[in-house]
């Protein structure tokens, strides 16, 4: 028995290895490309707003349920000086051009190809939603929208009720 | 930031622009009252249902058609293999019941339709397996304690003619390191009681045996599109743990014995998994390992592969490959020897003898509008001791 539960600690030691590397608390100095070609420096695309960024893929169905909500809080708060991006990492330009071509997505969405803002920011999980104030600190991380993200957004727009 | 100091103006002379606007709006009474004052975080977060509704609903049916021989079955000749020729037929009902934000429960409701098309040990002495049904309820509960903490439960109950089957276990998750790793932590307690039935057909009362498990796990990802988990479990059997009508041939195949297993079985399981999705091709390839050993000395191995691959967005197939090998327990006979270890374990199950089998399946899977789906798939279930399987199963999903 005491050789299985070896086994076992040894994997979960190897595969927890990764898990306590420290996450960057700032947005990275990168440009990125629009879904549309256009590229952007990344302190551009916050354009000095309590930004919302959604980490995301077409294939990620979790991603696809996060959508319905960023588009609402996009269209509530969008009027008080928020700015909702996606970004979707690791796919090609055509793959996402063709999603957007089906889908309804009101806000811009960047792409990251090769994963390097994922890395850079030190996210590995889909869907992912970032809190940025305008100078680029990483405020809050989540799985998804929440009711901690919302109470954060509204009182970095002060808007808390 | 270049300057954030002259962003912040502009979107300040753009916000003034905006009130503006929404004044003049309002006094001609234009503006909606979305816009006057933001949603509410339930609107937002599509939480405006409260109450307690259903959220899940999911039917199949499952047939399963086995073949092939073997010793423990009394319906061959006395010192040889019997058929196991046996169809099963299973329709299935899960109901998903969401009763807040943190608490869902799932409702799964199993029957099995046994027809033993010929005759198994149970045939022989009794019209119980000719024709048999079971019925089964399983109630599993989830409790989100915090958004990193979840607490699970599960309560089964199955029963058949011969046989009853109650269990009851707990689970507790914890994600770590912002949800890229989850660690859990689960125990099960099984209770069977059946009739005491004899290769003979006589009937001896009623036989009890308790099986209590323990499973640990850990997943983690390793990029967005890599996920790998492991696990161990332990498993002890206490009780009778032999099939009491199942019986082994003796030496010489003058006549058959009863089949007897030691009182207490300890199982030991442990697996690891990884998943690699491949964006571009919408590909998802898992492999699995696992490696099993107990105290009946039988050691077993598992080797699987899984290929996902969307043919269109709504079109999904699964291709899948199962390996296994078995060593066997080491009280398996065929021409069991009656000396003076007539009282000691011996078998002559097909299931406890050493084998190698293999698995092929294929499914489809198509996702239809309004977050329903239907599938269709196919397993062939195939060992080199004498028995294969074919399963063939309907589905249809639906979520709300």
């Amino acid at each position: 028995m005491l050789r299985f539960i070896c086994l076992a600690l040894c994997l979960v030691g190897c595969a927890s290895a990764s898990a306590v590397t420290p996450r960057p608390a700032n947005l990275p100095a990168v440009e990125l490309t629009r879904s549309d070609g256009r590229a952007e420096p990344l302190q551009g695309v916050l354009a000095g707003s309590v930004t919302v960024i959604d980490l995301w893929a077409t294939w990620c169905t979790a991603c696809e349920r996060e959508r319905p909500k960023l588009e609402r809080l996009n269209a509530a708060y969008g009027a008080h000086g928020l700015r909702v991006i996606g970004l979707n990492v690791g796919e090609s330009p055509s793959v996402v051009s063709a999603y957007l071509g089906e889908k309804r997505v009101s806000y811009p969405v960047y792409l990251d190809p090769d994963f390097r803002l994922a890395d850079a920011l030190g996210e590995k999980r889909l869907p992912t939603i970032l809190v940025v104030d305008p100078v680029g600190r990483i405020l809050h991380r989540a799985p998804s929208l929440n009711a901690e993200t919302l109470a954060l957004i509204k009182s970095k727009l002060s808007l808390n009720r | 930031m270049e300057n954030p100091q002259g962003a912040a103006a502009a979107v300040g002379i753009e916000r003034s622009l905006r009130r503006a606007c929404l004044l003049v709006c309002a006094c001609l009474g234009i503006a909606t009252a979305g816009r006057a004052e933001p949603a509410s975080d339930a609107a937002i977060l599509g939480q405006s249902n409260q109450g307690v509704r259903v959220d899940e609903f999911r039917l199949r049916m499952t047939s399963y058609y086995q073949d092939g021989h073997g010793y423990q079955s009394q319906a061959g000749t006395v010192a040889g293999p019997g058929s196991e020729r046996a169809m099963i037929v299973q329709p299935m009902m899960l109901v998903g019941i969401r009763q807040s934000s943190r608490i869902h429960h799932e409702v799964v409701i199993p029957i099995d339709i046994v027809s033993a098309a010929s005759a198994n040990a149970l045939d022989v002495v009794s019209h119980a397996s000719a024709v048999n049904e079971a019925i089964g309820v399983e109630l599993t509960s989830r409790f989100d304690l915090t958004d990193d903490d979840r607490l699970t439960s599960n309560i089964t109950w199955h029963e058949e003619e011969p046989f009853g089957s109650g269990s009851f276990g707990l689970g507790y998750s914890r994600s770590l390191a912002d949800d890229n790793a989850v660690l859990g932590i689960s125990g099960q307690a099984t209770f069977d009681r059946f009739d005491n039935l004899q290769p003979n057909g006589d009937r001896y009362g009623r036989r009890n045996r308790t099986a209590l498990n323990g499973n640990v796990s850990f997943l983690q990802l390793l990029s967005p599109t890599t996920v790998f988990d492991a696990s161990y479990g332990l498993t002890f059997q206490q009780g009778t743990l032999q099939t009491t009508y199942n019986s082994v041939p003796l030496e010489g195949g003058i006549s058959r014995t009863k089949e007897v297993f030691p009182h207490t079985r300890t199982r030991h399981a442990v697996q690891a998994r990884i998943a690699q999705h491949l964006p571009d091709s919408h590909t998802t390839l898992r492999a699995a390992y696992r490696y099993y050993t107990d105290t009946f000395q039988l050691d077993a191995h598992t080797v699987e592969f899984e290929l996902h691959q969307y043919l269109s967005p709504w079109l999904l197939v699964r291709g899948s490959f199962r390996y296994y090998t078995q060593t066997g327990v080491d009280f398996f006979s065929t021409a069991f020897r009656l000396q003076d270890t007539e009282l000691g374990p011996r078998t002559a199950d097909s299931d406890l003898a050493a084998f190698h089998a293999t698995e092929y399946g294929l499914k489809l899977l198509w996702l239809a509008r309004g977050q329903s789906a239907f599938d269709v798939s196919y397993f062939h279930y195939s060992r080199d001791n004498g028995l294969f399987a074919n399963v063939f199963s309907l589905g249809y999903g639906g979520a709300f």
